[in-house]
């Protein structure tokens, strides 16, 4: 019997058949199309049968010249041949169609070749399909706010358990209204100057507006020039509202830009601004990677946002996919915010969510690993 | 159900690949020797390499080299052996023609000449099937990927490789190395991104007492000694050439490593995967081949690691 761990190997039984050699692929995500092939020399057999559990799926068949299928039973009647070469094939591509709920799970594919009515050779292949999951350790009990201070930072505690890596995204729910966002660097740029606005009358002397140029990181002036260009060119052209940016905060934006261009401070600040956020950007790009396997698809999970009625309780929604764009069930922790301010007037609000541990349980070399089998 | 599968059109196929053929045939004045035959599976291209000969002596006699353009191909790349590559510009395309001044040439007798057609969309597709695993599975100090391709219609295959010696198959894999890439930089690296928002943020409000607070916070991190931004950029572009990372590369047989490059279609300013393509050759003897590409993860961080911190590279 083929074993999975070289994924090459003899069939069983005696005779004058030479061998049979057969491969699947030997781990794959759910939905990812799984190959196998099976080659061997000369003989040809009436008939070869491919008999799948339920679970998987046939998405289709290589170097076949007739076929019958049930769904789960295919009868190969006749493969295609070379004239000038024995060497006979055939392939299969199988798939799971579902997220399992397991995160390991093992189908076999039996493989009969027969001849005049007769089994001349049964191989097995294990089809392995593996899974990622994300797990919350620990979430806040309440959010505090205080009167005029700074909510604390609400600290998560997450567990990536599996296979596959994944982009993550946290999203904020505050009185069911979603506040988390992605962005391109454009539309990155504009809401960092729209939150940190440009005071274009106050040179950048006494009060140090000028962060970047002494610190850790200094851009180069050519490409900070194209990233400002890029950015007027692209409000020039008329940008598309996001949720982030709406359309009002747009044409604000538009005419802010428009006025700040008479002025003479203008491009100084407005490069030194920008080059700020590039260094921010960049080390955010870096700092993306709690663990190899888990990419945050925005690492600055500071969300703003504005608080119009009190409020009792915040939601986060943690989603995530994998790199076939399987969408895994979301992961839901609510919190409730504590209010302690005097009067419940609209405020900004920053929700401070940082993801304090991210316990790595990758699963390593799935090659070897045990599966739940599945019919 | 039964559903016996057709044979697609051989004909059709074959005469996408006849440009082939037809430029050899207008070089037979350089004496062409076919090098390389090959379709690109992932960019749906015919491709050859020829070595050619045009001595020093017919450079001065033959006023321009000129091709017709078959079947649109275009000039890939051009080497003056042994190894030294050319811009593609020597070749000026005009009336239908690829036309080259050999005077523009240097002063090499022999030369490396690879050309490429685009094929039918769909057609090589009806040949080879070829696939690579969409995640790496993992271990302490590797990346594996494992590469899978077998014939589609040996029948058909098997007419298109008498007549044309198709060779080389490709399969691509993109490896991932950002995350190599994260564990170089400090952790002060993200205080600081921090330290830069809260100031931006007092500074909008309007407690001075915040200010001064958040600018202290800054101010410290500035002591955080670092390199700029354009060296961290050089830095990562040397650390991402083919030449260097294919060091930390293996592939099972019958696979053999081809052409190793960055992605710069990821967009953001550092390099985030490397293209790594993976070559075999099948035939109606070998109709099938799989086998795993190895990213030596642990090596390549250290060295990474070390050329960030020594300096030296």
């Amino acid at each position: 019997m083929l074993t999975q761990k070289d994924n090459t190997g003899n069939s069983e039984g005696s005779g004058p058949v030479p061998p049979i050699d057969a491969y699947i692929a030997p781990w794959a995500l759910p939905n990812e199309e799984i190959p196998l092939h099976l080659t061997w020399k000369r003989e040809v057999f009436s008939e070869i049968r491919l008999i799948l559990p339920k679970s998987f799926r046939l998405k289709g068949l290589e170097n076949v010249e007739s076929f019958e299928t049930d769904g789960t039973v295919v009868r190969i009647l006749s493969t295609k041949r070379a004239k000038a070469s024995e060497v006979m094939h055939f392939g299969a591509v199988i798939t799971y169609p579902d997220l399992p709920k397991n995160l390991a799970v093992g189908g076999k594919i039996a493989v009969e070749f027969w001849n005049d009515g007769r089994l001349a050779h049964t191989i097995e292949l294990v089809a392995r399909v593996f899974r990622p999951t994300m797990q919350i350790l620990e979430v806040p009990k309440a959010l505090v706010i205080g009167e005029g201070t700074t909510p604390q930072d609400i600290p998560l505690r997450l567990r990536y358990v599996g296979f596959g890596d994944i982009r993550l995204r946290i999203a904020v729910r505050v009185g069911g209204r979603l506040v988390s966002q992605g962005e391109s660097l454009v539309y990155e740029l504009l809401k960092r100057l729209r939150s940190a606005g440009l005071n274009l009358d106050e040179p950048d002397t006494e009060k140090p507006t000028n962060v970047g140029t002494k610190s850790a990181f200094r851009v180069e002036p050519e490409y900070v020039r194209e990233v400002v260009a890029e950015l007027q060119k692209k409000v020039d052209e008329g940008l598309t509202p996001s949720e982030e940016l709406d359309a009002e905060a747009l044409e604000d934006l538009k005419d802010w830009l428009a006025e700040a261009r008479t002025k003479e401070q203008y491009a100084q600040v407005l490069y030194g601004r920008v080059r700020e956020f590039i260094v921010d950007i960049l080390v955010d790009l870096l700092a993306r990677r709690p663990i190899s396997s888990v990419t945050l698809s925005d690492a600055r999970t500071k969300v703003r946002t504005s608080i119009r009625a009190p409020i009792t309780r915040i939601d986060l929604e943690l989603h995530y996919a994998d790199k076939l764009e399987n969408e895994y069930e979301p992961v839901l922790v609510s919190f409730s915010v504590e209010d302690r301010r005097r009067e419940n007037s609209p405020f900004q609000l920053d929700v401070p969510i940082v993801i304090e541990e991210m316990e790595d349980r990758s699963f390593l070399d799935v090659v070897g690993m045990n599966v739940e089998m599945v019919s | 159900m039964t559903a016996p599968t057709q044979t697609p059109g051989l004909s059709e196929l074959l005469s996408a690949l006849d440009w082939t053929n037809k430029v050899v045939g207008f070089f037979k004045p350089y004496k062409p020797v076919v090098k390389r035959m090959r379709i690109n599976y992932r960019d749906s291209t015919s491709e050859i390499g020829i070595h050619i000969s045009i001595p020093d002596s017919l450079k001065r006699r033959v006023a321009r080299v000129e091709v017709p353009a078959y079947y649109n191909f275009y000039i890939y790349e051009m080497l003056a052996e042994p190894f030294t590559p050319l811009p593609t510009t020597l070749w000026q395309f005009d009336g239908g023609k690829w036309k080259l001044d050999p005077k523009h040439l240097p002063r090499v007798d022999n030369f490396f000449l690879v050309m490429r057609g685009r094929l039918p969309p769909g057609m090589v597709g009806r040949l080879v099937r070829v696939q690579e695993a969409r995640n790496r599975n993992q271990t302490e100090s590797e990346d594996n990927y494992w590469l899978d391709c077998m014939i589609r219609d040996v029948e058909l295959f098997e007419g298109v490789w008498t007549a044309l010696e198709v060779q080389d198959i490709d399969v691509g894999v993109n490896v991932a190395i950002d995350a190599c890439f994260s564990s170089i930089l400090p952790k002060e690296y993200s205080k600081k991104v921090d330290a830069v928002g809260d100031f931006l943020r007092a500074g909008h409000g309007k407690s001075r007492q915040e200010v001064f607070k958040a600018w202290g916070k800054l101010r410290s991190t500035n002591r955080i000694p670092g390199k700029s931004v354009d060296e961290f950029l050089g830095f990562m572009m040397r650390m991402t050439t083919g030449e260097l990372f294919s060091q930390y590369l293996s592939v099972d047989k019958p696979f053999n490593l081809g052409l190793i490059k960055r992605d710069d279609k990821v967009v953001g300013p550092a390099p985030k995967r490397m293209l790594v393509e993976a070559l075999t050759d099948l035939t109606t003897k070998q109709p099938v081949a799989n086998g795993n590409l190895s990213f030596k993860k642990k090596e390549y961080t250290q060295k990474v690691k070390s050329a960030f911190e020594g300096g030296g590279e």
